[in-house]
């Protein structure tokens, strides 16, 4: 059982494929734990697919991951985000409480790490507290963008994300939500992630997508009016409109394929969508809404 | 009738305090809610869904509340017709996409308080034609075969075909008279 170093690409949801691709060793070498001195910075995204290659490790072999030689800043914004509050990792180091960031209105501008749960009764209630509070923090969250029409929209493409997650995934999931500054751009980004059976095999029973590569379908999703639930309602098409809107990017990951669509490109008339299969296998659905600006 | 959507959300635990309606099961909850207060409804009458006080909704709660809604207006058999009011952009955007989409040849469309963006009063799968027609009602507060005719440089058979269509979703209203369309 071996300590495995984490690389320092924790910092958007395409460095994070690096850590992913460590996901199938983690579990098979049954590691002993993770080592993140070589981590520089954490985005929410990262934060919550890690704590999501935690949970499957737990799952799988019923012992927890420990996380070894953590930078302070990043154990700092870890505690700060309640990412050790679900009890997924043990944590070698500790943080004495002068040295934790502290949670003032001037430090809210972002949202805790928060579990959605998997029954549709328990889910609404928490989606209801993290709407709840998200409007409450708007203005700290959202303060180079904010109007309220874009607090109205942002409120359903939440909704929307978090609701797939009870509907369709079959298990719980997280969400987290920051803005904050990275090499000079200001950044807003939702992480919504879950390690359900993904979108793939949410719509396997129709003959029609099933030809597909994962990463197309994941494209139709986003881009046809397209649900295996609904009449009318046609959750993540809608997602798509809202961001295309507000001119921001998603970057959508189920299995082994990822697409991204960068709505802020699109006005220099560049690609705007990518599409990639054949990534490691990590199972479920993660989201990742940007603005940047 | 006007049903204050805000005061019907506070009789549903995770809506109590909040401006958003969200969720296919928020929906279902009061849709059930709008149903019971549709018992005591007349015939033709105006059922206004008044949005006051709501920010935001989603799909699925569109889906599972405003959509029967307007399944209902269309099926039962004592007509009535719909008209939401007091809506934000959101709500409008949403209630547009969601119903706007055409499923197994079902149109609905939904009379609104405002000039949509749409430019329009109504929301969902309307034509520039409809809009026309709609847009003519809501300035004139009735139209006849006769005026919509004229508008449209059609007959007046093809224009009561129009009228009938848009009354069939509920868009416009018919008491008597199969010649005389009112606004709603």
């Amino acid at each position: 059982m071996a300590i495995i170093q984490l690389p320092d690409q924790c910092k958007d949801p395409f460095s994070f494929e690096s850590v992913i691709a460590l996901y199938q060793h983690i579990i098979n070498q049954k590691a002993k734990g993770l080592d993140l001195s070589h981590v520089t910075f954490i985005d929410p995204y990262s934060l919550l697919c890690l704590l999501l290659i935690g949970r499957n490790y737990l799952r799988l072999t019923g012992d927890k991951l420990t996380l070894h030689r953590i930078p302070a800043q990043i154990l700092q914004y870890a505690i700060r985000m309640d990412f050790f509050a679900h009890n997924i990792f043990n944590c070698e180091e500790t943080l004495e409480k002068h040295k934790q960031l502290r949670r003032s209105m001037a430090s809210s501008r972002l949202l805790e790490v928060i579990e959605i749960p998997g029954k549709e009764k328990e889910s609404v209630r928490v989606i209801g507290k993290v709407i709840a509070t998200f409007r409450k923090r708007a203005l700290a969250i959202l303060k180079h963008w904010f109007t309220l029409t874009m607090v109205d929209y942002l409120v359903t493409v939440i909704s929307e994300i978090c609701q797939n997650i009870f509907e369709h995934s079959l298990d719980s999931g997280f969400i987290a939500i920051q803005s904050y500054m990275y090499l000079n751009e200001r950044i807003f980004r939702i992480a919504i992630v879950d390690s359900g059976i993904g979108i793939p095999a949410t719509f396997e029973y129709m003959p029609q997508i099933k030809a597909m590569s994962n990463a197309k379908l994941l494209q139709t999703v986003l881009t046809t009016p397209l649900s295996s639930k609904r009449r009318y309602g046609y959750g993540l098409c809608q997602v798509n409109a809202i961001i295309e809107q507000l001119k921001g990017s998603i970057f959508l990951r189920s299995e082994n394929a990822y697409i991204s669509v960068l709505h802020h490109r699109r006005q220099a008339k560049g690609s705007y969508i990518f599409l990639k299969d054949d990534c490691p296998s990590f199972p479920g659905t993660q989201f990742s809404i940007t603005l940047i600006g | 009738m006007v049903i204050e959507i805000r005061k019907l959300a506070t009789s549903v635990a995770v809506t109590r305090k909040s401006t958003d309606l969200f969720t296919r099961y928020v929906g279902k909850l009061l849709f059930q809610k709008i149903q019971e207060k549709l018992k005591h409804l007349t015939e033709h009458e105006v059922v206004i869904i008044d949005f006051d006080g709501i920010r935001s909704v989603d799909a699925s709660f569109v889906d599972e509340c405003i959509v029967p809604l307007l399944e209902l207006s269309q099926t039962n058999t004592s007509p009535f017709y719909i008209k939401l009011v007091n809506i934000t952009d959101n709500v409008e955007y949403i209630v547009d996409q969601v119903i706007g989409m055409t499923h197994d040849q079902k149109r609905y469309i939904v009379m609104t308080d405002r000039l949509c963006k749409n430019g329009c009063h109504a929301l969902g799968s309307i034509s520039e034609i409809e809009k026309d027609i709609i847009e003519y009602c809501v300035i004139n507060k009735q139209a006849t075969c006769v005026d919509i005719g004229s508008l449209l440089h059609v007959s007046e058979i093809e224009a009561q075909k129009c009228l009938m269509r848009l009354y069939e979703m509920r868009a416009v209203r018919k008491i008597d008279n199969d010649n005389v369309f009112q606004t709603i």
